[in-house]
């Protein structure tokens, strides 16, 4: 329903690319969460690109260790590229989310 | 040789018997003047004598009634300087005599020489103690002048001629009226007989009086350094001897003459020669006998202290002597219908079945009593013969006998001497004279004794009272008053105490009560707390209080039928097991505060009787205005306080950049209102302080206190661009046109604070004769800054200059009244200089520790007693210049449904706002983050079911952001949220993260989360 997040999923082979720009909140969350867990799930291998993300908050970080924990239930990690935006970066340090979730230099 | 030595033997006891004679009446003199010189020092403890209050010792001492106390020449004060001091009359230099200067020497009490008064007609003896006053120096002589007539009671004790000799040789008394002091001829023969511990007999000398071959029993009197002499014609006193001789002489001449005219009568004349010698020697027995028992009833007595002992032996004297059957003792006791008695204890032999003297007996003791005579009644028709209304009372022709004596002393009669014989008994000669010198010394000793423990009982009541008003004095409340006077009645006075004051119910209960045993103070409380009654009950102790009738229950056990008593009350009497008690009233100047309750236990064996009720009456009076005092105390000590602090302004007002503090501590005790005020008050553009200090305390300081505060608030709000010289001047018109007979005035110094563009503060200061104001500057320096100008309230048209200063940032000002630099350690002030160097230890102290520390300092200083208030107001102006007043507080205000999807909204609509306001961009994107925290928690826990408003308030204040959240509605529990476990409070934790502080507050209106974040970050 809202405008100010989107999502791309982009399959290479087995693997998944998973793309989110826009802003994390709880308004936009659930709705990103129905659409991106399946297609972690079923995807050989997947990277979910934080990169473009400029908003994060709570319901945000809640999303990303819903999926973290469903991807462990497989036996499978998280593998994240962070935000490019210094302040959105902070918040997931903040939240101590980087414990849980592997993330990649966004270089590699 | 028989006839000879039968001679000797009654020389020697006719010899004896003077020597003791004379020794008894020495015993009696002595014992007399110790007596006088322990009544006197007792005087000289008392308060008046002790304070040097010489109208105040003066009416003690006629309270006291001088002659009852045997000094029938009066009691007097000479001071230091050896003047008799009295009140309405200029005082007489006496410092010459030998008493003044003996007793100012020695500090050692001093009995005179007879001394012919000035006033008096008679030749006194002068009794003189020293005095000490409340330093506990020899303040002076109180004195007690003895007329010598007085002594004649002395006398009394030995019918015979006795002489007293005051240590110069002059005759005190001798019988007869005293006419002149003579010197007796020998000064070294009295020297000797002075000397002579044991005393003794000298033969054939010439009295002191001159009467010339008399045999002379002297013994000395160590107290007054005196010499008594029984002193009596040498025929006389050898008379019986002689006469003793003679007749064996005369039988032995006899017998020589019928030796030569015939044998045959020689067996009848040597028999009758014979019982002639036996007589000699039963009369010598007789004598002798005598002599040893009226030696040792001398003796008995003299050891004899009180009157218990005194009664006693004179007791056991007469029965060992007399073999009485039945023997009572009965005190008199004068009523105004003529001459009562009461039996003394353990000696009841002879009171009838009922427990009461029997009425025959009465009338003879009464007559005896009042004729001072004894009556020797020895058998019943003797007493039919004296007393015919008895004989139809005295049964038997065979019996009773009964001998009365009369127990007099120098007060009058005290008792009745009577013994009972079952059978008639005639009463020889000597059992007469014995008995009569046993009436006589033991009515002296026994006056003495009654004397003596009157003396002991109203020093005992004396001290009593005078120790318990100091201890109560010495504390402040009623309740530590009234524990200060428990604490003096129990146990030293008495075994219970109870002091009670009326409830809501009017009910009286104990407030402090106390026991001797401790372990029965529970059983008094229960009981005294079980019969709270009130005034509606005669004989309580509430109607006691309030009507003012104090009383005495003297014997409990006998009176306890009288009330109606429960069991478990009953029970609580036998465990306290009082003997006696006394209601007493607790009254202040003109209404009653409330009861004391005092009681003795049957077990201390101690007692109260009427007699004890003056004192006990007079102890409750002093104790319940002291009681008064200490309620009035507390009253006007918690008004003074209210007053003050209205007074005071409630709270500092916010002067922007300036931190205010202030104290004011009400010196002395407490119960006015000071003079000493500050103020500080905003008008137009400006802010004022004002300290000042109005003459005097209490409600007039008060009412001129009000005037200045007020007068210069309106001055300064009604004239805003008057300066402070102009609103003094507006003060003083004021006070003068409001207070016109110049009777008030006061001094004042008024500060105006004004920002000034360039950052800066500036100070304006006048001065109405306060001291100088202090100056803090930023670097540790201070300057005393004082504008000369007059008091207000006592010239019309006084002008005031006005000085101006500049406060920097870290500059500071302090306003203080005299209090501070007056505070007083003895005669030394603390000082300007020592507040000054005091505020110079602290550079860049806030104005609350500079104002605490010179506070606490002046307290130490004092001794943590401030005789004058202290007022201080100090200021200092803050580091960081405020922005500039014209720049309205930025804020933010915003409603939105409680919604995820206003999440976003908010986002920019704050986002906005902050860059508006110049907050830079990480601050602002977590103040925003926050805050989206605050809302989604209130769209997610608040409105589960139904969505409703959430408001976002913001403002940027004091160099930080300050966000309020608001919802309408409960937060769920965290465990029916429906969150796992390990995310709970993710976004609480968020907040904190990012925010300086964050607050949540549940209500039953709502949630409301407030966040603040400081801006580090220079704003632009």
């Amino acid at each position: 329903m809202s405008s100010i997040a989107s999502l791309e999923l982009e399959h290479v082979d087995e693997s998944l690319h998973a793309r989110i720009s826009g802003e994390l909140d709880l308004a936009t969350c659930d709705d990103l969460r129905r659409r991106l867990q399946p297609a972690l799930l079923q995807a050989g291998s997947s990277v979910l690109d934080l990169s473009a993300v400029s908003f994060i908050d709570s319901a945000g970080l809640r999303m990303l260790i819903q999926l973290a924990s469903a991807l462990r239930n497989e036996g499978r990690t998280l593998e994240l590229i962070p935000p490019a935006d210094a302040w959105a970066r902070k918040v997931l340090t903040v939240s101590q989310l980087d414990r849980v979730i592997v993330f990649h230099d966004p270089s590699d | 040789m028989l006839l000879w030595s039968n001679y000797r033997h009654d020389t020697e006891r006719a010899r004896e018997a003077l020597a003791v004679r004379a020794a008894g009446a020495a015993f009696s003199a002595d014992s007399f003047l110790e007596e006088r010189i322990r009544i006197l020092s007792a005087i000289a403890q008392a308060e008046p004598v002790r304070t040097g209050d010489v109208p105040g010792m003066y009416a003690y001492f006629v309270r006291l009634g001088p002659e009852r106390l045997g000094f029938t020449g009066g009691i007097g004060w000479i001071d230091a300087a050896g003047r008799i001091r009295s009140p309405g009359t200029p005082p007489v230099d006496l410092s010459d005599r030998d008493y003044v200067r003996h007793v100012l020497r020695t500090g050692t009490p001093y009995v005179s020489r007879a001394v012919m008064g000035r006033l008096q007609e008679h030749p006194v003896i002068v009794v003189a103690v020293p005095t000490n006053g409340i330093d506990n120096r020899l303040s002076g002589i109180v004195t007690g002048l003895v007329r010598l007539d007085m002594l004649l009671t002395v006398k009394a004790l030995q019918p015979e001629q006795v002489t007293i000799l005051d240590r110069a040789g002059q005759v005190i008394f001798d019988e007869g009226p005293i006419d002149e002091i003579r010197l007796p001829v020998d000064m070294t023969r009295l020297a000797s007989m002075r000397d002579d511990p044991d005393g003794g007999v000298l033969d054939g000398v010439d009295d002191p009086s001159g009467r010339p071959d008399r045999v002379v029993g002297y013994a000395s009197a160590p107290a007054g350094s005196w010499i008594v002499l029984d002193s009596r014609p040498s025929d006389e006193v050898y008379a019986s001897a002689n006469r003793t001789l003679r007749s064996g002489l005369s039988v032995l001449g006899l017998a020589a003459l019928l030796a030569l005219l015939g044998s045959a009568l020689i067996g009848i004349r040597l028999d009758r020669l014979a019982r002639a010698g036996e007589a000699a020697r039963n009369e010598a027995e007789r004598r002798r006998r005598n002599s040893d028992r009226l030696h040792r009833l001398t003796s008995s007595l003299a050891a004899a202290i009180d009157v218990a002992e005194v009664i006693e032996v004179a007791m056991r004297e007469a029965r060992d002597e007399l073999a009485a059957d039945r023997c009572s003792i009965f005190l008199v006791e004068e009523t105004r219908a003529g001459v009562e008695f009461v039996v003394w204890p353990g000696f009841e032999d002879t009171l009838d079945t009922t427990g009461r003297i029997p009425v025959e007996v009465r009338v003879v003791c009464r007559d005896v009593i009042m004729r001072r005579e004894s009556v020797f009644l020895e058998s019943p028709q003797q007493i039919a013969a004296q007393y015919p209304e008895l004989s139809a009372l005295v049964g038997r022709p065979d019996g009773p006998a009964w001998i009365v004596l009369p127990l007099v002393a120098a007060g009058g009669a005290l008792a009745a001497f009577f013994l009972a014989f079952d059978e008639s008994r005639p009463v020889a000669e000597d059992d007469r004279r014995f008995l009569g010198t046993l009436a006589e010394q033991s009515g002296v000793a026994l006056g003495r004794a009654l004397l003596h423990e009157e003396t002991e009982a109203a020093e005992r009541g004396a001290r009593l009272l005078s120790e318990t008003a100091a201890a109560m004095e010495q504390e402040q409340t009623f309740d530590a008053r009234a524990a200060r006077l428990i604490d003096a009645l129990v146990p030293d006075f008495a075994d219970y105490a109870s002091l009670e004051i009326p409830g809501e119910d009017g009910g009286y209960r104990p407030v402090v009560l106390a026991t001797a045993d401790r372990t029965l103070e529970p059983a008094l409380r229960e009981l005294r707390e079980r019969h709270a009654l009130d005034v509606g009950h005669p004989r309580s102790l509430a109607a006691t209080a309030e009507a003012n009738t104090p009383y005495v229950v003297e014997d409990v056990p006998a009176a306890i039928g009288d009330f109606e008593l429960d069991e478990r009350t009953l029970e609580l009497v036998h465990r306290l097991d009082p003997r006696s008690y006394a209601c007493l009233s607790l009254r202040g100047r003109n209404r009653p505060l409330g009861g004391l309750l005092v009681g003795m236990s049957t077990a201390s064996g101690r007692r109260l009787t009427r007699r004890d009720l003056p004192l006990l009456r007079t102890l409750s009076e002093r104790a319940g205005l002291i009681l008064e005092n200490a309620v009035l105390h507390e009253r006007e000590r918690a008004i003074a306080g209210v007053l003050q602090e209205s007074l005071l302004p409630p709270e500092l007002p916010e002067i922007p950049s300036v931190r205010l503090a202030s104290a004011f501590v009400a010196g002395g005790e407490g119960v006015e209102v000071g003079g000493d005020f500050y103020d500080a008050f905003e008008a137009d553009d400006s802010h004022y302080l004002v300290v000042g200090d109005v003459c005097g305390r209490g409600v007039e300081a008060a009412t001129m206190t009000a005037l200045c505060r007020y007068t210069l608030r309106a001055a300064a709000l009604q004239q805003p661009s008057s300066g402070p010289a102009r609103l003094l001047e507006i003060l003083n018109r004021s006070i003068l046109a409001q207070i016109p007979d110049n009777s008030q005035f006061c001094t004042v110094a008024l500060v105006r604070l004004r920002a000034r563009d360039d950052g800066t503060l500036a100070v304006t200061v006048a001065s109405a004769a306060h001291p100088p104001l202090l100056v803090l500057r930023e670097d540790g320096s201070v300057e005393q800054v004082q504008p000369l100008g007059g008091l207000l309230g006592v010239f019309p048209g006084v002008h005031f200059p006005e000085l101006e200063l500049v406060l920097e940032p870290g500059d500071g000002i302090l306003l203080y009244t005299d209090g501070v630099v007056e505070s007083r350690r003895g005669v030394e002030l603390f000082g300007e200089e020592r507040l000054l160097a005091l505020v110079r230890s602290m550079p860049g102290a806030t104005p609350n520790v500079l104002v605490d520390r010179i506070v606490s300092s002046i307290h130490h200083y004092a001794g943590g007693h401030l005789t004058d208030d202290v007022a201080l107001l100090g200021a200092r102006y803050a580091q960081v210049a405020a922005r500039p007043r014209e720049r309205a507080e930025p804020s933010f205000s915003l409603t939105l449904p409680a919604q995820p999807a206003s999440l976003a909204l908010l986002r920019t609509t704050l986002q906005g706002w902050l860059d508006e306001f110049g907050v830079g961009e990480t601050a602002a994107r977590d103040i925003v983050l926050a805050c989206n925290e605050a809302v989604a928690n209130a769209t997610l826990h608040a409105y589960r079911e139904s969505a409703g408003e959430v408001s976002i308030e913001a403002r940027i204040k004091g160099g930080a952001v300050l966000i309020e959240v608001r919802d309408s509605g409960q937060w769920l529990e965290r465990a029916q949220d429906g969150l796992p476990p390990d995310e709970r409070g993710r976004g609480l934790m968020l907040m904190r993260a990012l925010m300086d502080d964050v607050r949540v507050d549940r209500s039953d209106d709502g949630t409301s989360i407030s966040l603040r974040r400081a801006l580090h970050e220079a704003s632009t």
